[in-house]
């Protein structure tokens, strides 16, 4: 397990007999729910991934073994929403932090717009994103849209744009809308880190001369290497992950086989077409995706109690 | 103390003996849009003459989609907890090969004779092989929505081909300006989309199991050249139904394609103003040249749950729903088709519904979409393809060439 990050030897409290068992019957609740409804269903979903289970085929049933991995190397659609997945990944988890950081600042550099930008701040981080994907599409719609309305009134496009059915504008749409929907996130949490950046050093910066450029550069990057790493870290899962914006966005746009990503595609796999054996299998790629992803997480954490 | 626990010890023996007399319940599944308010007297009234069961109505997703997934969670786990359930017509298929949905044959003697009755559409919607695995609750189909109004005033007939309604809608188009549109579809991927392409090519003598006919080129041709020749609108491929339904109403449509739901929203039984009550007309949906009219059939069905323990008095109930009464009834409280022959033409139905005179030539003619297990993989590859061509970034060859390569290991 890794350690707490400010642990070190001297500031360890000595142990009592018997804290050991103590400790342990105090975890035991919720290491016992945690097994329940992590573990069990992740053992299952592997299980299930190693036979047929095609409820629209019910006579096609057994243990075929790593049949269904073998199937996933040939699908065409699952190549497909991989890239998606990790297309999106990139330009969303970069996308957030463009629009997060800057937001962060101006919700902690003291100024009038202090106020406003921390409750525009947690407005889109609270709202459920399947929400967030029906307004969206609504907003991006064709004729009743509020951005085309906008971008036809500001003089930009003539005609009304097809945001949805147009294949490399609904892709726009949709990293847009996911773009805004995380930059909260990654703005809370650098915020946490500004907040945490002692006064003296900046002003010490200042007293010495340094621009604002500099000092930004110089002095507030660097102390919040850590917080922009974890909200890097963190945002990289969910992209991974990411359902229910794509979920939304797909039930509108023809481009489908641009928008769907790993975590739709197991839904439709799954629950519409009703092949959870091979559901069970593509969610164990995804898992085995995420794993990676925490895998350098935890390697961040762990090296970064050590130093 | 001791009073207490007689009391408690009477009080759950007297459980117990109510509970060895009682009744069976009946759980049955519905979606909120089917409007349990409407079921509830009618069940009541079954109630009523069965003093030993009782009804309770379980509702849950607001959409076909969600409901589907509701159930599909609940069965997948052999549940006998719910004993019916209301589904989509599409997923008669689907609900036998998994085994959740009891063949009703064997609890219907004289199953054709009983059947004579019905629809034709709705009770092949609701057979996979030979066996009827639902009992067709109330039906639904397209139909051709014009504007009686704008016609007159162009003294324009009625189209009965494609190619006329194209000309009549560029004719009267041009000629009123501003933004009407002469012709307005489904073109998103959703369901009423699939109905549209299987109607367009229906209605030109093609099939499904052959999409790269000629008959389906020139189906999907229509509404792509619908769009290019701007008779369409330009976001064509974004209208999902309740859409195509609001433009209509709005005043902006001369001619719709549409569900039955849409006539009482014309007329004014809408969240929105109507500018159309009274100016609606219904039709059949035209065909290419001489070819024979046709549209999808749409509508819900009772399914049994293979799970349940009380078949015999849940079919019990479903000859109730469906009997003539209860249909009527449906009708004229809640304007839902009838799936019953008969009804088309009584008294009480026309004087709540007078269109449904002129619905019934249409649903008679209505062909269930593709019956198969694998109906929402069939949908997928349909509806992707159309609403793709509809946006123009697949050319109607591209997109039926894809369709076919797909759909044919399904469809065999």
């Amino acid at each position: 397990m890794t350690p707490p990050l400010n642990s070190s030897p001297s500031r360890r409290v000595r142990r009592e007999p018997g804290e050991g068992l103590l400790a342990f019957f105090l975890l035991l609740p919720a290491a016992a729910l945690l097994l329940g409804v992590l573990l069990f269903p992740m053992l299952t979903t592997f299980r299930d991934s190693l036979y047929l289970n095609k409820l629209t085929e019910p006579w096609l049933t057994g243990f075929v073994g790593l049949k269904q991995y073998a199937q996933m190397l040939g699908d065409a659609r699952f190549g497909a929403a991989l890239r998606n997945t990790l297309f999106f990944g990139v330009l969303t988890v970069g996308g957030s932090f463009l629009v997060g950081v800057p937001m962060a600042l101006a919700a902690h550099l003291p100024s009038r717009a202090r106020d406003v930008a921390r409750v525009a701040l947690l407005l889109p981080w609270a709202m459920p994103p399947v929400i967030t994907g029906l307004i969206f599409a609504w907003l991006f719609n064709a004729q009743y849209g509020v951005f085309n309305d906008l971008l036809v009134r500001a003089g930009f496009i003539q005609e009304p744009l097809r945001w949805l059915s147009t294949p490399g504008l609904s892709v726009l749409a949709m990293v847009l809308t996911i773009v805004w929907k995380t930059s909260s996130f990654v703005a809370l949490i650098v915020l946490g880190g500004l907040q945490g950046i002692p006064k003296e050093m900046i002003e010490a910066a200042q007293v010495d001369g340094a621009t604002p450029t500099q000092t930004f550069f110089r002095v507030i990057l660097p102390l919040l290497a850590p917080s922009l790493a974890v909200a890097f870290i963190f945002r990289t899962i969910s992209a991974v992950q990411v359902f229910d914006i794509p979920y939304t966005f797909i039930q509108q746009a023809p481009a489908q086989g641009l928008l769907e990503t790993l975590g739709v595609y197991i839904y439709r796999t799954g629950i519409e077409f009703l092949d959870f054996g091979y559901a069970a299998a593509l969610s164990v790629a995804l898992f085995a995706l995420s794993l990676a992803v925490t895998a350098v997480y935890v390697r961040f954490v762990r090296d970064g109690g050590n130093s | 103390m001791r009073t207490r626990l007689t009391l408690t010890a009477t009080l759950a023996l007297a459980a117990l003996g109510s509970a060895a007399h009682a009744a069976t319940t009946l759980t049955v599944f519905m979606g909120s849009q089917q409007r349990p308010e409407i079921f509830q007297p009618i069940f009541d009234r079954f109630e009523k003459q069965n003093p030993n069961v009782r009804i309770k109505i379980e509702t849950g997703g607001a959409t076909s989609e969600a409901q589907n997934q509701y159930l599909t969670t609940v069965l997948a786990a052999k549940d006998n907890t719910l004993d019916l359930f209301l589904i989509d017509v599409v997923r008669t298929a689907t609900f036998a090969a998994a085994g959740w949905a009891e063949p009703l044959d064997a609890y219907l003697p004289s199953k054709d004779t009983y059947l004579k009755a019905f629809l034709p559409g709705p009770v092949a919607a609701a057979s996979v092989g030979g066996k009827l695995y639902a009992m067709p609750a109330f039906t639904d189909a397209q139909f051709l929505y014009y504007r009686k109004d704008l016609l007159e005033k162009y003294k324009a007939k009625v189209p009965r081909t494609w190619d006329e309604l194209a000309a009549t809608a560029a004719r009267i188009q041009k000629a009123e300006g501003g933004s009407l549109q002469g012709f307005n579809f489904q073109g998103a991927p959703i369901e009423g989309t699939v109905c549209n392409f299987l109607e367009m090519t229906w209605t030109g003598g093609g099939s499904v199991n052959d999409v790269t006919s000629p008959a389906a080129k020139q189906g999907l041709g229509f509404l792509v050249n619908a769009v290019k020749t701007k008779l369409a609108p330009a976001a064509s491929a974004e209208m999902k139904t309740d859409d195509s339904r609001q433009q209509f109403q709005a005043g902006n449509v001369l001619f719709g394609l549409n569900w039955s739901y849409a006539w009482a929203h014309f007329q004014g039984n809408s969240p929105q103003p109507t500018r159309v009550k009274g100016d609606v007309g219904v039709a059949a949906l035209p065909a290419f040249g001489k070819n024979a009219s046709a549209t999808c059939t749409g509508g819900w069905e009772w399914g049994l749950n293979a799970y349940s323990r009380n078949k015999a008095t849940a079919v019990k109930l479903l000859q109730f729903m469906s009997s003539n009464d209860v249909q009527r009834e449906m009708a004229v409280k809640g304007a839902y088709l009838p799936v019953r022959k008969s009804l088309y033409n009584d008294k009480a139905v026309l004087a709540a519904n007078p269109h449904f005179k002129s619905l019934y030539p249409i649903v008679t003619k209505a062909r269930p979409r593709p019956v198969t297990p694998a109906y929402p993989r069939v949908s997928e590859i349909i509806r992707n393809n159309v609403s793709a061509a509809v946006a123009g970034s697949k050319s109607v060859d591209a997109a039926l060439n894809d369709m076919k390569r797909d759909l044919e290991p399904l469809l065999k």
